[in-house]
């Protein structure tokens, strides 16, 4: 033990702090990678860390051009993690219960520290998310970049854009002031028109033949779990097939 | 060779140097058996094909192959593929490993760097609007006050616009549900053709198409819309019902069914679905598109500009009682 701790113990006393700190086992195993300005590190870091092997080590140098992408496919994932933050933060404030549930809106508005512009956050990433997402879809079709091999990875994009439309509806109904409800009147009327199952999709989605406290638990529960939990796991193979199909498109 | 690209074949068409090959070669006498007289030789069936038309072949081994004959059509076939592997050779040699190596970049620092930037710009112009604009939040919900008018998200505005024109179940389920799941991932299924991978508006005929199918698209939905708010699908086949005595024309469920009312789904589809052949039309007699990728630029934008269209007259010219008007309108205002 104590021979393990002199190296230490002797940059300490002779000052070579950096080298303390550094040098060690605890370090080492929570720093892998030294900090990436080799091209040894620069690969390395892109290897050992979760959330960067996401990515490739190298790309081809067309694919930074920011007119072409303008970022829009990141920025989609990135204002679901806001959505995600934000709504997490909502949820300690909400209770999802006709009584209760307009009220919680309005301590959030009036009570909760930063309650209101966490709402507003909320509110404006979703219609940000819908935009965006469009746009990165407006962005693949006219690079062409839907052609083989990429035509599973397109398909999987009109489920998404699908999911997220869904998603941003089923948050709608939440404040429970008379915008959402009737809002969702008018949604649910439009999916009671569906030809031969229309009443038992309305039924489905509202959990009654009127909007009610049963609508509110179920939309709340596709909401804050069960679509997000579904999104995740299309967006996983979204990125993971980028990366199968060659990477992001590019001049042959 | 005789059979290679001569200095004479310059400025030629591939199908005229094709013609060419196809003279030589049978001039050469490939295509004729070998040791046989001319009037029993049996036209020969080409033997493997493949040898003959694999590109990397010297091209002695067509025309001094002994053995079996080869066909000229074949012999010729090979020259012009030779010919035509020799040109992509010559345009892109394979890059060596330097080149490709300086043709890639690290994702750290330089990938990471413009997605953190991007993403930060756009957190804090989120933060900005949300400190200064605030979320609506109106009254307590009261299912017996009805709002007027009662709106959808503004992303479905698009669909209730289409909802005040035909029936609900077109409208509201089957249009979003054909354009969702079956039109726009068919797309890449139709439209194979990677010449123009990675380009924005790769073809030469793309801009001018897609701006020139927005503009028309945009027309027709105003117009079409302009239509049915003050003459009316209905209006109009009721008085052809009153004046020819054909009440079928305006039953909104005939035998029964409801998908197969005029007013309600026959004549509104139509609508949809001419002026698209029309534009097709127009796009072939005017700019004469190259390949199917120019078709699908147009079928894809009138799709974008559809869904603008609709979206904005929904949120914007739709007041009480979802009547066609002026965003200014004070009968905009939302009445219980």
């Amino acid at each position: 033990m104590m021979n393990e701790l002199r190296p230490f113990l002797e940059d300490l006393s002779r000052g070579n702090f950096r080298r303390a700190l550094t040098e060690n086992r605890v370090f080492k195993a929570w720093f892998r990678t030294g900090y990436p300005s080799t091209p040894r590190n620069q690969a390395l870091i892109m290897f050992n860390n979760v959330f960067l092997h996401l990515h490739p080590v190298r790309i081809r140098r067309e694919s930074l051009k920011i007119t072409y992408t303008f970022c829009l496919g990141g920025l989609s994932f990135f204002l679901f993690l806001i959505l995600t933050v934000s709504g997490v933060l909502l949820m300690f404030y909400y209770r999802p219960a006709t009584t209760v549930a307009y009220q919680d809106m309005k301590d959030l508005q009036t009570i909760v520290n930063f309650g209101l512009m966490l709402r507003n956050l909320h509110r404006y990433s979703a219609h940000g998310m819908v935009i965006v997402v469009f746009l990165h879809m407006l962005r693949v079709f006219y690079t062409g970049s839907y052609k083989p091999p990429r035509e599973f990875n397109w398909g999987v994009g009109a489920i998404l854009l699908f999911l997220t439309f869904f998603l941003s509806f089923t948050g709608y109904l939440l404040p429970w002031d008379q915008l959402a409800v009737w809002a969702v009147t008018v949604g649910t009327n439009m999916a009671g028109a569906t030809p031969f199952i229309g009443e038992q999709t309305r039924f489905l989605l509202l959990g009654g033949y009127e909007i009610g406290d049963n609508t509110l638990i179920r939309w709340y529960v596709l909401h804050v779990i069960a679509l997000p939990l579904v999104i995740s796991i299309f967006m996983a193979v979204h990125f993971w097939r980028i990366r199968k199909d060659g990477g992001i498109s590019g001049p042959l | 060779m005789a059979l290679d690209k001569s200095p004479d074949m310059e400025g030629m068409t591939p199908a005229e140097r094709a013609a060419l090959y196809k003279q030589r070669a049978a001039a050469l006498g490939i295509g004729k058996a070998p040791n046989t007289s001319g009037a029993t030789a049996a036209p020969a069936k080409p033997a493997a094909p493949s040898p003959v038309a694999a590109p990397a072949l010297p091209s002695t081994a067509v025309a001094e192959r002994p053995g079996p004959a080869v066909p000229a059509k074949v012999a010729a076939a090979a020259a012009a593929r030779r010919e035509q592997v020799a040109a992509v050779a010559a345009r892109e040699a394979a890059p060596s490993h330097k080149e490709q190596s300086e043709r890639l970049v690290y994702v750290w620092p330089h990938l990471v760097t413009i997605e953190f930037m991007s993403a930060m710009l756009l957190l804090f112009s989120l933060v900005l609007v949300s400190v200064v604009l605030q979320a609506p939040l109106i009254g307590h919900a009261n299912l017996d006050k009805t709002p007027n008018p009662s709106k959808a998200p503004w992303y479905f505005l698009n669909l209730q616009e289409l909802l005040l024109h035909m029936h609900p179940a077109l409208a509201g389920v089957i249009v979003p549900s054909v354009v969702l799941f079956g039109l726009i991932p068919a797309i890449p299924y139709i439209d194979r053709n990677t010449a123009d991978v990675g380009k924005w508006f790769g073809t030469p005929k793309a801009v001018r198409i897609s701006v020139f199918t927005f503009i028309y698209s945009t027309f027709v939905l105003i117009a079409e819309i302009l239509f049915d708010e003050l003459i009316g699908v209905k209006p109009l086949l009721k008085s052809i019902a009153d004046a020819t005595g054909q009440p079928w024309l305006v039953d909104p469920n005939p035998l029964g069914i409801g998908l197969l009312s005029m007013t309600n789904v026959i004549v509104p589809l139509t609508l949809m679905i001419a002026p698209i052949f029309l534009l097709l039309w127009l796009l072939k007699l005017i700019y004469k598109p190259d390949t199917i990728r120019d078709y699908m630029f147009a079928l894809f934008t009138g799709f974008v500009a559809a869904f603008i269209v609709l979206t904005i007259s929904g949120t914007f010219f739709r007041g009480q009682g979802m009547r066609l008007m002026w965003p200014w309108d004070p009968r905009q205002e939302r009445v219980e």
